[in-house]
Order: C-alpha cells, then sequence, then structure tokens
C-alpha cells in the first residue's frame, strides 16, 4: 500500500454513518425537512400554520377552521362495549323470537368473536320505559340518566369495521385499527392548542380496576409530536405524582434547572433539528407550570359537600364518579378534550359478566355520577361549550351468546360491530331525540347509518374543523383523524 | 427585379412538394383511428412544441419589419426560418399522431390539419426563399401568408382544446340564458325537461360542443350514455356507481368534485332530481304526469326556479362579500396589533372565533389568578370589542359592568363566582346584543329586579347557587331559560339495586 492509497482508506474510515447524518446535506435536519415537506411548502395552509410553525408554541391557542360551539370534550368510553338492546335500543320484536335461532340470512358473511354454531335470539333483559318529554325509551337500570334524556342525542345506527376491542378501541380514538395513529385528543390539541398553559390539553381518566384493552396506545400522539398525547391520571391516592419539589429544593432552584436543561435541549436541536427535542422543552415547562396549578384543580376535597352528595363521589379511592367530578374540574380550567375509560362492559354470560346483574351493576356505578355531570355542566353555562360523549366500542349481538357452540348457565351477547349506540350531548347538539334506526331485530343498521368516521368527523366539526383539512404530513401522505380514504360524513342533523 | 425570378419558379417547387406531401397526410385523416402507445405518447408533446414555430416566425415578421422602419439594410433570417421550419414540421408530427389517437371533432380538426399543413409548407418556402435571397415583395408575401395561415391554425386548434373565446364574451352574455326551466306542459319527460336544463346551466359549457373535458360531452343522451375517457357515467338504477351524479356529492375541497369550485354549483334541489332519475332508471324517455309529481322534483317545479342566479344579484352579493371580509379583515388587524402591545397575561385571554373572524373571545384560563381589578379595567376597550367575555371568579368594578354594558358587540357575559351583586340585572339589561348572561354562585338574591322591558335579546340566564327567585325571573323574562340549581333525587339504597335482579 502506498501513502496514497493509506491516505484515502484512513479518509474513509473516518467517514462514519454519524458523520452522515450529522453533517452531510442530506442529514437529519434535512430528512426532517423533508418530512415536513407537505407542510413546509404551504399544503396544509387550511390550517392556522405549518407543522413547524406550530413546533414553536405547540401548546399556544389557535383558532379552528370555523366558528364552533364546542371548545372542549369530555369522551365517556365504555369499554368492553356496553349492550345497547339492553340500554337504549329497544327491540320490542326480540320478546316475540326470544330463544328461537337467528334466522340464517342474518349470519351470512358475518364474524363473532366467539359465537360459533346457529345462536338464538335473546330478548331485552331489563325493563324499557319512556323517559323525558320525548318518551324515548330507555332502560330503568338507569334511573338517574332518564332524568337528564332530554340533553342528550341518541344516535342509534353507529357501525364499525373491529370485532375486537383493541383495533375496535383503537378505529374508535385514532381513526385506524393498527396502533401507531394519533389520538382523537392528539389531534384537538393540535389544531386547537391548549386553553389552560398550566396544565396539559388532554387527559386521560381510567377506572373499573383496568386500562382498556388498546392500552395506551388509545391515547398516543401516534405520529403527531408526542407533546399532544394523553397525560394519565392515576386513579387512585394523588392523581398526579411527584408534583412537589423534594425537600430541600426551593421553586427557583427547580426552575434554574429546568432552564439550564432547556438550554442544552435547544442546543441540541439547533443540530439535529428533531421536533421530539422541542417537545421535551416545552413538557418541561409544563411540568414547571404544573406544580404550581395542578394539585390545586386535581383536588377533589375542594368541592362543596353538595357537589359530592350529586355526583356520589368518595375522594382519595378509584372511580367513575371521581373521574366525572374530576372531569368537570379539568373542563372548567380549560382543558380541551377529557377521556374517560370505564372497563367492565364485556358482558359475554361468563361468570359475573352477564347482562342481568353485570351490566346492572356497572350501570350503577356510571348512571349517576353522568346525570350529576350532565346537570353540573348545564347550571354552570358549562354544556353549551363542552361537546360530551358516550358509548362504547361496538354493539352486542341481539343473539345469546353460544360460546364453542354450548349455552352457558347465565345470559351474555357477543361483539356486534353492525350496528350500537351512542350517545351526544352539549355543544350545540339537540336534546331529546334520536338518530338512525336498527332493524326490528336490531342486527344490522336500517336508516341513517353513521361509521365510527362520521362520528369522528362530526366531533370534529362541532369542535370547528373540517376534519378533510385538519392534517399532519407524515409518509407521504397527508394524515387525517378519519383516514386518507374517502370523505366521512358529518352527521349535521344532530346540531341544532 | 430579374433576379428574383429565377428563385420563384424553385420556390412554387418547394411549396407544391410540400404540400403535396403534407397534404396527402392529412386527407381524411379524421377517419383514421390508430391506438398505438408511443403515437400517444409523442403525441402528448403537441401542446409544447406548437408554441414553438409561432414564436419564432412573430419574430421573424417583427425583426423584418423593425429594420424597415429604422432604414436598417436587409437581414440574414436564414436560422430563424430554419427553426420556423423545423419546429412547425415537429408540431404537425406530434399533431398528427395526437390525432390518430382519435376523439376530436372532425369539422375543426379538418380545418386545423389543412391550416398546419399550409403553414408549415410556407415555413419551408420561407427558408428557401432567405437562402437563395428572393426579393423583398416575395417576402412580404410569404410574411403574409405565414402569419394568416398560424392564425387560422391556431384559432380552430383554440377551438378543439379551450372552447370558443367569445362564447362567453361579455356583450353576449345573456342574463336569461340557462336561468330557468321552460313551461311545462302535462307529461314532463325528465331527461329533456328537467336534467337536460340542469346539465345545460352547469355542466355543458365543459362537457359539451365547445369543450369535451376528460372526452365526456352531456349536451345529448347518446353522449352521456357513451361516458367519457374513465368509463361509462351513468349506470341505470345506480347512484353510487354512476359518476355522473356522485361527483356532485363529493366534498367540495375532493380534487374529483364537479362542477369546479369556482363554477355555479348543484343546488341540493337539482341534486335530488338528478339523482332521482338516475335511480328510476336514467332513460330518455321517462315521463312523469304533472298532476302528480314525484316528490323529489316537485322543488323544481314550483314556478320561476331559477337554475343560476341572476348575474347581476350575483355580482351585487360578491361585492358585498368582498366589502365585509375586507372590514373583517382590516378590524382583525387592529384588534391584533392593540393585543401585541398587551402583556403576555393579559393578552393570552384572547383568540379569535375562527381563522379569518374579527371576533373576539376573552377567557382566561391561564392567567385568571393573575388578573387584577386594574388590569381588567385597562383591558375595557378590548372586552367592549369581544363578542364573549368570561370573567368567572375575577375581581370585577362596577365601572367595568357599566363599560361592558355600553359595549354593542358582547352577545355572552360569565360573572359566574364573582362578587357583583343585584345591581347587575339594572346595568345590563340595555344591551342590545346580550343573549347568555351567567351569574351563577353570585351575590345575587330575591330582591333582585329585572327592568321592564329590559334584556330584549337574553336566552339564556343561569342563576344556580344564588338566592334568586327562579320564578319571579321566569315571570319577568318569558322567553329566557332561566337554569337555577340542578340537582338529582337522592340515590335508592343500594341493596334495592342488587335484588331487582
Amino acid at each position: 500500500m502506498n501513502l496514497w492509497q493509506q491516505w484515502q482508506t484512513d479518509r474513509l474510515s473516518h467517514v462514519t454513518r454519524r458523520h452522515f447524518l450529522r453533517d452531510c446535506a442530506t442529514g437529519l435536519g434535512a430528512a426532517w425537512m423533508a418530512s415536513q415537506g407537505g407542510a413546509l411548502y404551504g399544503k396544509s395552509n387550511a390550517h392556522a400554520g405549518s407543522p413547524a410553525d406550530i413546533m414553536k408554541n405547540p401548546l399556544g391557542v389557535r383558532s379552528p377552521h370555523f366558528a364552533a360551539k364546542a371548545k372542549r370534550v369530555i369522551y365517556l368510553h365504555m369499554a368492553g362495549a356496553p349492550s345497547q338492546l339492553d340500554l337504549f335500543d329497544y327491540k320490542p320484536e326480540l320478546f316475540r323470537h326470544d330463544g328461537k335461532d337467528c334466522p340464517k340470512e342474518f349470519l351470512e358473511g358475518q364474524t363473532f368473536a366467539f359465537i360459533s354454531g346457529i345462536p338464538s335470539l335473546l330478548a331485552p333483559r331489563h325493563r324499557f320505559s319512556p323517559a323525558g318529554q320525548a318518551g324515548q325509551m330507555v332502560s330503568e337500570i338507569l334511573p338517574h340518566f332518564r332524568e337528564v334524556i332530554d340533553d342528550v342525542c341518541l344516535v342509534k345506527s353507529m357501525q364499525t369495521d373491529q370485532f375486537n376491542h383493541a383495533p375496535a378501541q383503537l378505529l374508535l380514538h385514532t381513526g385506524n385499527a393498527q396502533p401507531g395513529h394519533a389520538s382523537f385528543g392528539s389531534w384537538v390539541t393540535y389544531g386547537l392548542g391548549t386553553e389552560n398553559q398550566n396544565l396539559p390539553g388532554f387527559m386521560v381518566l381510567v377506572s373499573g380496576g383496568q386500562n382498556p384493552s388498546a392500552g395506551k396506545a388509545a391515547w398516543s400522539g401516534g405520529f403527531l409530536p408526542s407533546v399532544y398525547q394523553g397525560v394519565q391520571c392515576r386513579s387512585e391516592g394523588d392523581p398526579i405524582l411527584y408534583l412537589e419539589n423534594p425537600n430541600g429544593v426551593r421553586r427557583n432552584q427547580r426552575r434554574m434547572m429546568v432552564d439550564a436543561i432547556d438550554k442544552i435541549n435547544r442546543r441540541t436541536h439547533e443540530e439535529v433539528g428533531d421536533p421530539e427535542t422541542l417537545t421535551r422543552v416545552s413538557q418541561y415547562e409544563m411540568a414547571y407550570r404544573m406544580q404550581m396549578h395542578a394539585s390545586e384543580v386535581l383536588d377533589l376535597k375542594r368541592e362543596p359537600d353538595y357537589i359530592h352528595e350529586l355526583y356520589g363521589t368518595a375522594p382519595g379511592q378509584e372511580s367513575f364518579a371521581n373521574n366525572c367530578l374530576l372531569a368537570r374540574r379539568l373542563v372548567e380550567q380549560g382543558v380541551r378534550f377529557v377521556q374517560l375509560y370505564d372497563w367492565g362492559w364485556d358482558h359475554h354470560g361468563n361468570g359475573e359478566n352477564t347482562i342481568d346483574k353485570g351490566l346492572q351493576r356497572k350501570c350503577g356505578e356510571i348512571d349517576r355520577p353522568i346525570a350529576a355531570l350532565l346537570q353540573d355542566l348545564k347550571q354552570r353555562g358549562l354544556l353549551d361549550d363542552t361537546l360530551v360523549v358516550w358509548g362504547g366500542e361496538f354493539g352486542r349481538t341481539p343473539m345469546r351468546e353460544l360460546r364453542h357452540g354450548i349455552v352457558s348457565e347465565t345470559y351474555g351477547r357477543d361483539h356486534h360491530k353492525e350496528a350500537f349506540t351512542v350517545w351526544l350531548a352539549g355543544a350545540g347538539v339537540k336534546g331529546g331525540m334520536s338518530i338512525g334506526e336498527t332493524d326490528p331485530l336490531g342486527f344490522f343498521v336500517q336508516d341513517n347509518p353513521v361509521h365510527v368516521r362520521d362520528l369522528q368527523a362530526t366531533m370534529m366539526h362541532a369542535l370547528g374543523f373540517d376534519s378533510q383539512s385538519l392534517t399532519y404530513p407524515y409518509q407521504g401522505l397527508e394524515q387525517k383523524l378519519t383516514g386518507v380514504g374517502d370523505p366521512p360524513r358529518v352527521v349535521s342533523e344532530i346540531f341544532a | 427585379m430579374a433576379k428574383s425570378s429565377a428563385p420563384f419558379g424553385k420556390l412554387l417547387a418547394v411549396a407544391i412538394v410540400s404540400m403535396a406531401v403534407l397534404g396527402g397526410l392529412s386527407y381524411q385523416l379524421d377517419r383514421i383511428e390508430v391506438l398505438s402507445l408511443w403515437g400517444d405518447f409523442f403525441g402528448g408533446f403537441h401542446p409544447v412544441v406548437l408554441h414553438l414555430p409561432i414564436g419564432i416566425v412573430i419574430a421573424i415578421v417583427g425583426q423584418s419589419l423593425w429594420k424597415r422602419l429604422r432604414g436598417a439594410g436587409s437581414n440574414d433570417d436564414r436560422v430563424l426560418w430554419f427553426l420556423a421550419a423545423l419546429t412547425a414540421t415537429l408540431s404537425y408530427g406530434t399533431g398528427y399522431l395526437l390525432v390518430m389517437g382519435g376523439g376530436y371533432q372532425s369539422e375543426h380538426l379538418n380545418w386545423h390539419l389543412w391550416g398546419a399543413a399550409v403553414f408549415t409548407s410556407l415555413c419551408w418556402v420561407g427558408l428557401a426563399a432567405a437562402c437563395w435571397n428572393a426579393g423583398r415583395r416575395t417576402g412580404d408575401v410569404i410574411a403574409v401568408g405565414v402569419i394568416a395561415s398560424v392564425s387560422f391554425t391556431g384559432h380552430y386548434g383554440g377551438l378543439m382544446v379551450h372552447g370558443d373565446p367569445f362564447a362567453g364574451a361579455p356583450w353576449l352574455n345573456d342574463p336569461q340564458r340557462f336561468a330557468t326551466f321552460g313551461e311545462f306542459g302535462e307529461d314532463v319527460n325528465i331527461y329533456g325537461e328537467i336534467v337536460t336544463p340542469i346539465l345545460g346551466a352547469k355542466c355543458v359549457a365543459c362537457h359539451g360542443p365547445a369543450k369535451q373535458n376528460g372526452r365526456l360531452r352531456l349536451d345529448s343522451f347518446m353522449a352521456i350514455a357513451a361516458g367519457g375517457e374513465h368509463g361509462p357515467v351513468l349506470i341505470s338504477g345506480d347512484v353510487k356507481r354512476s359518476t355522473l351524479v356522485s361527483v356532485l356529492r363529493l366534498p367540495l375541497n375532493n380534487h374529483d368534485h364537479m362542477p369546479p369550485p369556482n363554477r355555479p354549483q348543484i343546488a341540493d334541489p337539482e341534486l335530488i332530481a338528478l339523482e332521482y332519475w338516475v335511480s328510476s332508471g336514467g332513460e330518455e324517455d321517462q315521463v312523469f304526469s304533472l298532476s302528480n309529481p314525484p316528490t323529489e322534483l316537485a322543488a323544481l317545479l314550483e314556478p320561476g326556479y331559477r337554475l343560476l342566479e341572476d348575474p347581476d344579484a350575483v355580482a351585487a352579493r360578491e361585492a358585498r362579500e368582498v366589502e365585509e371580509a375586507t372590514r373583517r379583515a382590516e378590524n382583525r388587524a387592529r384588534l391584533s396589533s392593540e393585543l401585541a402591545t398587551l402583556p403576555e397575561h393579559m393578552r393570552l385571554g384572547f383568540s379569535f372565533e375562527d381563522l379569518e373572524s374579527d371576533r373576539l373571545h376573552f377567557s382566561p384560563a391561564t392567567h385568571r389568578h393573575m388578573l387584577t381589578i386594574e388590569d381588567l379595567d385597562s383591558l375595557l376597550p378590548l372586552l367592549k370589542d369581544s363578542v364573549e367575555v368570561d370573567l368567572s371568579g375575577l375581581p370585577v368594578s362596577e365601572d367595568l359592568i357599566r363599560g361592558i354594558a355600553a359595549s354593542r358587540q358582547v352577545s355572552e357575559i360569565d360573572f359566574s363566582e364573582t362578587e357583583v351583586g343585584n345591581e347587575v340585572f339594572g346595568l345590563l339589561a340595555s344591551m342590545p346584543e346580550l343573549e347568555r348572561l351567567n351569574i351563577f354562585g353570585t351575590q345575587i338574591d330575591e330582591s333582585a329586579q329585572i327592568p321592564a322591558g329590559g334584556f330584549a335579546n337574553l336566552k339564556q340566564l343561569f342563576v344556580a347557587k344564588t338566592k334568586a327567585d327562579l320564578d319571579a325571573l321566569r315571570t319577568a323574562l318569558p322567553h329566557v331559560e332561566v337554569i337555577g340549581d340542578l340537582a338529582l333525587p337522592p340515590p335508592e339504597p343500594q341493596e334495592q339495586v342488587e335484588q331487582s335482579d
């Protein structure tokens, strides 16, 4: 090897992958620029600014596309999927056919999670009676909810694509059955920012003893900058840990520490241009501000007795009631999106999970808190700009569950994607009515089908967004909550 | 001019030979249809190359005119003439390939072809004349011929691709054209008397005799049935698969939505009528009786239904919209610049209702605990310019209430959990735009009086957690939804719930 060859070999061995990524014209920064391409060239200009602009102040307040009624959302998700046929979608025809085989033409081409063989039809297991001024048929196991039925709009013609819990929850909350997409709350905080800079814009409260089947992916920020992901509160004890400074650390010392970390992070961002570094900066800032304010907001003991009586709350324990009250306190303080998950609605008829006792017990847990939440929001004047949504990830079959072809001793229903019921209230939603209809057996939607994508688009509309125009460039597509396929339908008839 | 006589014969020879070649090629070309991928590919370059010879001959003629005016000597145009002849031939060739793909209307096409043949031939003659130094007069004749033939050719080419420019000329624009339906007889042919006028008013301009975008014509039933380059547009009985109507339903921002966003759109009753026609068969000879019309068509049968708005009314409306948008933008800019001068804890409470609106909302979620009575007093001018004012839990002075009461903008006030008392009704009663007033959890009590005739526009009044007399308020404000304490009946004993299974 001569000198020239030696020089060349040395030179090449010094050029590492790191060099390429950091210093070359096609380095990471440029790679990021490329990933932002659509936005930088103004394709997303239907929104307030390009993603690059937004990242300068990711949680700053931004205006929606058009003037909107809803400024905030409380989403009450009953994980496991409650039975619409025993709560809202009253099908008296099922009494006539109770115990008879389900007609074959219904079963053709259908796939169920557990049912095999020919299942028999199952009549409603709870009594229905007319409720409210409009006289809508509602199950009697929701006695308190019946009091507020004139404030809600039932959508009885919901449809989804998925019949297993996790993918169906992901489809409903992130617009895609696979993990990795941005959740509804993340999209809303990306679009509107957060009103209260001292609190996260998207908070998640869980009850029922377990996370929903989709896990934390249901409130992930997906491809959106992670500053928009949901912040989960603990269900028992302090909702957020470590809000206090350690002993001997004063607030100004904490400030100096945060400043120093920010400085390092900003320098790193200048070098490599990764937007996730900016996320880190704003998270430190948020944590610092939350120290001052969050403990006060999250402290249910500050509520007067009449409120605890109304909701049926007991501070410190994990309960859906506590989460409902917390949700009201959070929206009152300007949190954009409060997502509640209540686990335990999967009433297959195995063990305790029956349509009879199991469903009634769960309804007993949510009935009063939900009615209280709607009443409380209303008397405070908050219901007019807060959209409240209740529902599961799919429905349940009009047939009795027939697991492995064996009839169990208790009553249950299987997962059903063809029809289910959700309800919406507040923010300009017309109360005391229902949308859509299922067939006499409650199997298929007969009139005015509303796919989960249509529900998403409708909620986006209530918040002032055209769901087709709120986009984020990722993997060469202008990503949308409602997916990049056919445009969804805004169910405008639910608005007054 | 003996010098020019020798080239003249030769020039004539060039003209005859080139015309024989080009004319032979052009003869009855519109009857030939050969599908060839390479032909389509090269044919696609026709719109690119065809503009080159036009520019070059204009340059030649312009340059010689200029030199003649300045009295300069003769010029050497051989290179330019060569380029003109070459690009003209290229244009002819690419155009020829394009025509072979078929799909063009033969009348315009033939004129275009023959014009192009003459033009190309003249370009070669021009080159020959320049090379052989034919005299000035010969040059002039060729120049006139070239300009005339290129104008003629271009005109017919443009007609085929862009439609007749004079069709939309302002002096021809009859405001009544396509604007209404004709008189209906007793038996109404749906296609002839309903569908045709709608398509005529809103589709045929681009899918008709003048232009055939997407190689689709909608000006006759045969043409509709034939479809366009993306296949059939009308599938009898199937609204979803019939592109003729399905593209009308797409959202305006969808790429495939028709008509294009800046053109008059299909109104809902028209869309329903078209869908009714397609779903009930989509036939040319469907008839209904005017004495018993289908409900889907009822709106269109009302006398005086306009397919297109009166152009004058449209112009006036658009002018008003522009004026309003300008006013809004100016006001928004003014408010934004005022906001920019505020310290952060005061500024962040304000936000605009949407991306373009000048309607301000005030709701200081982040800095509510920091705002002092002086801060709020200094914000009065901006609060008066706002639409929604949320002062919940803030220290509110009587001056501030008086100031806000003088606003002609504010439609929503939130005084919940503030120190305001009974005086608030008297102060706010005359606000013209006030629709929602929230005094939840305040000192208001049963002696609070509503001034007679006050709160003309109020719709909702929130008085929960006060001592206010709800019945008195409801009597004084019969049109207002008065929302007092809301509670639920006490929960039933737990055992009962368990037993009822």
